[in-house]
């Protein structure tokens, strides 16, 4: 127990401080993506604005998001749901991507021709375990909102009861995603399958999970305050103060959350690589 | 990152994410073009509405310059959205669209024709205001959101006439509109009472029951049109309480008996319930209440048990008062002021009257302290009613019955004081010209003529053409003339004569003009 913890911590540590570029520009491609998002955001006073970003929140709320400042209350949404489908989507390939890179030191089959091929298996699985992650975020949510939320309403003050919901939904989220995360990095052995990538992505989930419970939760807490703003206290900022306040708390999560990502792979890959050479 | 193929594939996917853009920016939003303006004049609404807030956080009375300066960011709506034209070939979306951007770029024109007006720049504001009404073209709404604007404005700077010209066009032009609930109404069906309050508050009475006539019209001409339910029942409501200001006890009894077969066939209607139930024993005062009494002040007492939390409560108990009053019935009388004046204290047009009479009659019947308590604190929670100009003199009146002189004349400069101190809390209130004339009248009592023709003074400077203004420049004329001042005099009366040329008092203004010494020089006008 107490090597295993020196082992978890050494890599998270490791993954910190060995933080190299090339290695996160797929997760930064993400965050690109993201931020030109923010900019259009910015800019829904323009066609260019209004006919992207303002499509995509008429189609995800209707009318209502059109207008000024009503439109910054829907923003964190609509960015939640492009978060979504980034990471989701593109991530399936990109997050793998980012995985082998910072695997090559340690597996020279992952650097030149070999990467393609990894890549091309790698992919399906990552994609759904994406998707089922997804799912199984939304089922969270739904039994939390029927089941928890209205118990701790009626035994809590409004804001301490606001406080604690956002806490436990948030704590039920990671704890789900911290299952998959091993999904992308046993998809990159060499001989994986489809199938076998999923079964022994999230066997290795289990195995290590409160270690990766602890990186995913760590790397992710200077993000937590922005998303608590963002999610308990957005329309006293659309309302009281800037609306445009909303799209720089975004950018300013967006980006640490690119960061965790990246810190929180980086770290499990290491761990899961140490944790094979134990048992090798 | 370095190996050319890296950059090819970041080359490939930045191309193909311009692409979905542009792909995107063409035909993800229809009428996206439209939306962005109306979202661009929404923010910079927003701004100047943040922008004058911000302002008057850090002082809550700004300036005239600071005010002219905020309306900078509100005349900047327009200045950077133009309004787009709807053609026959538009789709209903983008007309509703263009439609809100004229309201929104119309609604920044009146607040910064709000904050002219503030700035004491009425020519700006009607300037903008008549801009805005040229830029509604069809849309009434705005056209009407705008002249109650303009309404306003011409009222506060004391162009009555224009005023009231204004609301006479707007009875023309907009045919009242039935509201979804019977706790809304069109604003429109309030104007003929206006008209009359406005005659009222000049003292008017000739017009102003020339307008209440016009008012009783105005509503049976909207009668004879078929109509909603609750509009039919908000007219007939409204013509009521016309008809009971004018005392048809006649058709006011017919149109209540219609009200009530309205409110019985439509449960929409039943709050309407109080207002008929007090119309009915109201319109029995005025049939009944001079030989029987009892009869009307027994309805008015079960409309204030029925339905205590109505307002028409309040007014059932002071109608008891007064007909009480009427029948020298003091202790009865006093009953029902108290019962106003603890129960519905917060009823503009029945507590000022209800606690000026409750303090008549405690000084009638003998206790003096609370009279005095009370006549002193009307000014204080009823500032702008005949009540407060009523009281501070009544507080005179009373030491000069008892013979203490010295607590009269005292209680005459304390009402001075008192009326100054309206005049200085708004300045620009239609009762400022009341209380000039009270202070005019008080300082005649007091013999300081100096100070009464200063006052005279002042009320051609700013109340000229008001009827009060006419009997003050007589009054200056007889004080001067008395203290040879015929100089003086001769131009109180040349300035009669010029704004007042309709008064039957010219004949004898002409004449007591005749009488006084020639001058060299003609004073100017004040009009």
């Amino acid at each position: 127990m107490h090597r295993n913890f020196r082992v978890a911590r050494a890599c998270g540590v490791e993954a910190a401080r060995d933080f190299q570029w090339h290695e996160y520009a797929p997760l930064g491609w993400i965050l690109g993506v993201q931020f030109l998002f923010l900019i259009l955001a910015l800019n829904v006073g323009t066609i260019l604005g209004m006919g992207t970003v303002g499509a995509i929140l008429r189609l995800l709320s209707g009318d209502a998001p059109l207008h000024y400042p009503t439109f910054f209350l829907y923003l964190p949404n609509a960015a939640s749901w492009l978060e979504l489908c980034l990471y989701t989507v593109a991530g399936a390939i990109l997050i793998p991507l980012a995985i082998a890179r910072i695997q090559a030191p340690m597996d020279p089959e992952l650097e030149g021709s070999g990467l393609k091929a990894r890549l091309k298996r790698a992919w399906p699985p990552t994609l759904v375990a994406g998707i089922v992650m997804a799912l199984l975020l939304w089922g969270w949510q739904w039994i939390f909102n029927q089941a928890l939320v209205p118990l701790i309403r009626a035994s809590l003050p409004q804001i301490q009861s606001a406080a604690l919901i956002w806490g436990i939904s948030m704590l039920g989220s990671y704890s789900l995603s911290a299952l998959f995360l091993y999904v992308p990095v046993v998809a990159l052995h060499p001989g994986s399958t489809f199938m076998g990538s999923l079964r022994e992505g999230v066997q290795e989930g289990l195995r290590l999970y409160k270690w990766t419970i602890l990186y995913v939760l760590i790397f992710a807490l200077p993000a937590m305050p922005f998303l608590m703003v963002m999610q308990l206290g957005m329309s006293f900022i659309a309302e009281r103060m800037r609306p445009e306040m909303v799209v720089v708390l975004i950018g300013l999560y967006a980006t640490l959350i690119s960061l965790a990502t990246y810190l929180t792979y980086a770290a499990a890959a290491r761990l899961h690589w140490a944790s094979q050479m134990e048992d090798a | 990152m370095s190996r050319p193929g890296v950059k090819v594939r970041a080359a490939r996917s930045f191309a193909w994410l311009l692409a979905l853009v542009t792909a995107s920016s063409l035909s993800g939003c229809g009428n996206a073009p439209m939306l962005a303006l109306r979202y661009k004049a929404e923010r910079l609404m927003w701004q100047a509405d943040r922008k004058e807030t911000s302002a008057r956080v850090l002082d809550e009375r700004p300036d005239s310059t600071t005010l002219m300066a905020l309306r900078e960011p509100y005349l900047d709506v327009g200045r950077k959205v133009e309004i787009p034209k709807v053609t026959a070939s538009s789709s209903k979306d983008d007309s509703t669209v263009a439609r809100d951007i004229m309201r929104l770029v119309g609604n920044a024109e009146l607040q910064a024709a709000r904050l002219a007006v503030t700035a004491n720049r009425p020519d700006i504001a009607i300037e903008t205001m008549k801009r805005v009404q040229a830029m509604a073209e069809g849309d009434t709404l705005m056209l009407r959101r705008s002249d109650f604007f303009l309404v306003g404005t011409l009222r506060q700077y004391k162009r009555y006439g224009e005023a009231v010209a204004l609301m006479r066009s707007m009875l023309e032009r907009y045919p009242p509109i039935a509201s979804e609930t019977s706790e809304e109404e069109d604003a429109i069906l309030a104007i003929p009472e206006a008209m009359v309050r406005l005659y009222r508050d000049l003292n008017d009475s000739t017009s102003a029951n020339a307008a209440l006539n016009e008012a009783a019209a105005y509503y049976r001409r909207i009668l004879t049109t078929p109509h909603v339910p609750l509009l039919e029942a908000q007219v007939r409501a409204r013509l009521i309480r016309v008809e009971l200001e004018q005392g048809d006890w006649a058709s006011g009894l017919r149109d209540v008996e219609a009200l009530r077969k309205l409110g019985a066939a439509s449960p929409q209607l039943k709050n309407l319930e109080p207002e008929i139930r007090y119309s009915e024993a109201k319109l029995h005062m005025m049939h009944t209440g001079k030989e029987k009494p009892d009869e009307a002040l027994a309805l008015f007492e079960r409309v204030a048990q029925d339905f205590p939390r109505s307002p028409f409560a309040g007014r059932a108990l002071m109608d008891a008062g007064t007909l009480c009053e009427m029948h020298s019935r003091k202790e009865q009388a006093l009953s029902y002021y108290r019962r106003v004046t603890t129960s519905y204290d917060r009823l503009p047009d029945v507590a000022p009257p209800a606690f000026y009479r409750r303090a008549m009659l405690e000084e009638q019947l003998g206790d003096w302290e609370s009279a005095k308590n009370l006549l002193d604190g009307i000014p204080v929670r009823f500032p702008e009613t005949m009540a407060a100009l009523e009281a501070p003199i009544a507080i005179a009146n009373r030491y000069a019955r008892v013979g203490q002189q010295d607590a009269a004349r005292e209680a005459v400069r304390k009402a001075i004081d008192t009326y100054q101190g309206l005049i200085d809390r708004d300045t620009t209130s239609a009762f400022c010209v009341l209380y000039r004339w009270a202070t005019l009248r008080c300082q005649m009592r007091l013999e300081d003529n100096k100070g009464a023709l200063r006052t005279v003074d002042e009320m051609v400077r700013k109340d000229m053409g008001q009827a009060i203004t006419e009997q003050a420049l007589l009054h200056g004329a007889r004080i001067a003339h008395q203290h040879d001042q015929d100089l003086r005099a001769r131009g109180y009366l040349q300035l009669f004569l010029a704004n007042y040329p309709k008064s039957p008092l010219v004949g004898d203004v002409k004449k007591n003009l005749a009488k006084l010494p020639p001058a060299n020089s003609k004073p100017k006008t004040g009009a």
